[in-house]
């Protein structure tokens, strides 16, 4: 689990379990290698609208990729 | 996107991905931003051969051609009137932000600048403000804070 101001996520991990590159995850997204790696280290948290897209492509509700550390808030 | 085209091979590596819509506007405003610049540097070549360099033929202040300068300022201009809605079309959520810092950065630095040298050259301390320089200045912050933010 990658930890970003606060904001956890598991975008590593899900994308590891479906074989992608972080280019072809960053292609299927429509947005740069660099943006996907950024969320992946914790460097950058994606804007709602593209939180909802991962959220989509991986069939999962959005808490469940991203966790804000809040107790509570993870839905597992 | 048409994802059904990717063939998949081992270790999440695949072959022949179709450039995205998005990928393709971004190289096309690049390109364009690029052959602007490029154009306005071999043109002010031809027209100041005796300038020693193309930077210096802006940042130096050596005098230019009355046709040289109104082309030059109207491809400036009409280039990033066209060039910027391409470029800012292009960018993804995350490049938006490092531009959104590097801007902001870019206007701190200029911020700082700007007036520290207008007071001390109003007291003879220092040359006349070189808008130019300001420019050239704040265009470094804002590249060096861009790359950070996009790349780091």
């Amino acid at each position: 689990m990658t930890k970003a101001h606060g904001m956890n996520n598991q975008l590593k991990v899900l994308r590891a379990m479906r074989n992608w590159s972080q280019a072809e995850l960053a292609d299927r997204l429509d947005v740069s290698r660099q943006a996907v790696n950024a969320i992946e280290t914790g460097k950058y948290d994606p804007s709602l609208p593209l939180a909802f897209k991962l959220a989509r492509l991986f069939e999962m509700p959005i808490e469940e990729i991203f966790d804000d550390g809040f107790e509570g808030s993870n839905h597992d | 996107m048409a994802l059904k085209d990717q063939t998949m091979t081992d270790a999440g590596k695949t072959t022949k991905r179709p450039m995205s819509l998005r990928r393709k506007r971004y190289l096309i405003a690049v390109g364009f931003s690029v052959a602007i610049g490029g154009i306005i540097g071999i043109w002010s070549r031809t027209v100041s051969p005796d300038v020693p360099d193309t930077a210096f033929l802006f940042l130096g202040n050596p005098a230019l051609t009355a046709s040289f300068a109104i082309g030059a300022s109207l491809l400036w201009a009409i280039g990033l009137a066209i060039g910027i809605p391409l470029f800012h079309r292009a960018v993804d959520d995350h490049e938006e932000r490092a531009l959104l810092w590097s801007g902001l950065a870019a206007w701190y630095g200029f911020a700082f600048a700007a007036p520290v040298w207008w007071l001390l050259h109003r007291a003879d301390l220092v040359p006349p403000v070189d808008a130019m320089l300001l420019f050239a200045g704040s265009t470094i912050v804002n590249v060096i804070v861009w790359l950070w933010f996009k790349f780091r």
